[in-house]
């Protein structure tokens, strides 16, 4: 089924939508899932919050791409849950702890801007500068720090070795650096 | 800022680039390599099939020539002599009546023939043996221009067509475009071909017939028309005597 005809479902409230949802989204939801928190309980109750998430926000949401909405939707659901369960426990064992460490790396310190403000500003500089990526680069950091996939996984992903992914997303993220560090001075 | 926020603000970059990274799969370079591979292997099946097909088409126009010659004579060599045979003897009736009644167009006069109008050919008007209807568009077999052989009598004017093709079978150039070479024929051999049967005669029993009609007061006149004009020429017996004589002849012709 079409996304259109997924939406059309929402929209009229009839159950099945959510069904047809799953049927075409639920793999690529999971995975996002299982690479922020790593095992398959979570990741499971993740995908539960995720289809009654979508289920209040369409409507009022219409959202033009279906797969992206649903992505970010898992993805914040995903980060809540780790947050509540592995608050205490960070030692940079999985992998999305090692994400949030090279994220870490990127960010310009010393700010003295209103947090949220700087947020918003992060994040239109962010799409600004992937804009300027070459398209392999540019998947490389999104399958990274937006889907959480391990060096391996993007290695398959892209056809490259696994050095020349991570060396490439290394000189991503010191390019990304000095660019918003530009911008906060 | 806590880099949970952070990533938690990775939610916020432009779905396009979500759903390119999603999407993005490598082209293997092997893949590419197998294309053209496939692509190879392809060319060199359209060779393998076409270059056959060409040669076959191009040997047709050979092949027909060569047995519509050489397998006749080799066939008719018993016609050959018939016709020596008949030629000596008599039995052969080359009156204008006995020539009328052996030929197709035994009705037609050869002057009114419309020569090329119904038949386009793609090349020489000499040599080309192969046109198409332009009515029909059907591809049919025509005599090329020089290739018929008329006679015409003292008492009957009319020219008659004796022979249905006159192979000139080494070398014939009539140029009728080049006002130097205008009806120049360069022939070393004349074949007569019977109109009835389709069977050659050999060189010498060609002249022997010619030359027994000549005996016997007819004219003889070569088609030479082709798509540009048209052109009966006379062949004097001392001119198809040198034909016989000179390995390779080149010959004014006057009309």
């Amino acid at each position: 089924m079409d996304d259109i005809r997924i939406i059309d479902l929402f929209f009229k409230r009839d159950e099945s939508a959510i069904a047809a949802f799953a049927d075409k989204y639920k793999g690529y939801c999971a995975k996002i899932a299982r690479n922020i928190l790593g095992n398959q309980e979570d990741t499971e109750e993740c995908l539960n919050d995720t289809y009654m998430r979508i289920w209040d926000s369409i409507p009022p949401n219409k959202p033009d791409n279906l797969q992206a909405f649903a992505g970010k939707i898992t993805r914040n659901l995903a980060i809540d849950v780790y947050k509540k369960k592995n608050a205490s426990k960070r030692g940079g064992i999985q992998n999305v702890d090692l994400v949030l460490d090279e994220l870490d790396e990127m960010i310009p310190s010393g700010q003295n801007i209103e947090e949220g403000v700087i947020v918003k500003d992060i994040i239109n500089r962010i799409n600004y500068f992937l804009y300027s990526l070459e398209k392999e680069q540019r998947v490389m950091f999104v399958l990274r720090y937006f889907y959480g996939y391990t060096l391996d996984e993007i290695s398959k992903r892209v056809g490259r070795p696994k050095s020349t992914v991570h060396n490439n997303l290394e000189k991503t993220r010191n390019s990304l650096k000095l660019f918003l560090e530009r911008g906060v001075e | 800022m806590k880099n949970e926020e952070i990533l938690r603000a990775m939610n916020a970059i432009n779905d396009k680039y979500i759903f390119e990274a999603e999407a993005y799969r490598h082209v293997y370079k092997v893949k590419l390599k197998s294309k053209f591979l496939e692509m190879a292997v392809c060319i060199c099946l359209v060779l393998v099939v076409t270059v056959p097909v060409l040669n076959t088409n191009n040997d047709k126009y050979e092949n027909d020539a060569v047995s519509y010659t050489s397998q006749s004579m080799a066939e008719d060599v018993s016609d050959v002599e018939t016709f020596s045979n008949s030629g000596t003897s008599g039995s052969y009736n080359v009156d204008t009546s006995a020539v009328i009644g052996t030929g197709v167009n035994e009705n037609e006069d050869a002057e009114d023939r419309d020569f090329g109008a119904n038949v386009s050919f793609a090349g020489s008007a000499e040599n080309d043996m192969y046109g198409s209807d332009s009515e029909t568009g059907d591809s049919v077999y025509e005599k090329s221009a020089a290739d018929s052989v008329f006679i015409k009598s003292n008492a009957d004017s009319r020219l008659v067509e004796a022979y249905d093709d006159i192979f000139i079978t080494k070398n014939l150039e009539k140029i009728l475009n080049s006002s130097e070479n205008k009806n120049t024929i360069i022939a070393t051999e004349i074949i007569f071909v019977d109109k009835e049967t389709g069977n050659c005669l050999d060189i010498e029993s060609s002249y022997s017939e010619i030359d027994r009609l000549f005996t016997e007061g007819y004219d003889i006149y070569i088609d030479a028309s082709d798509g540009y004009e048209k052109a009966m020429i006379n062949i004097t017996k001392s001119q198809l005597e040198d034909f016989s004589k000179d390995e390779k002849y080149e010959y004014w012709f006057g009309y």
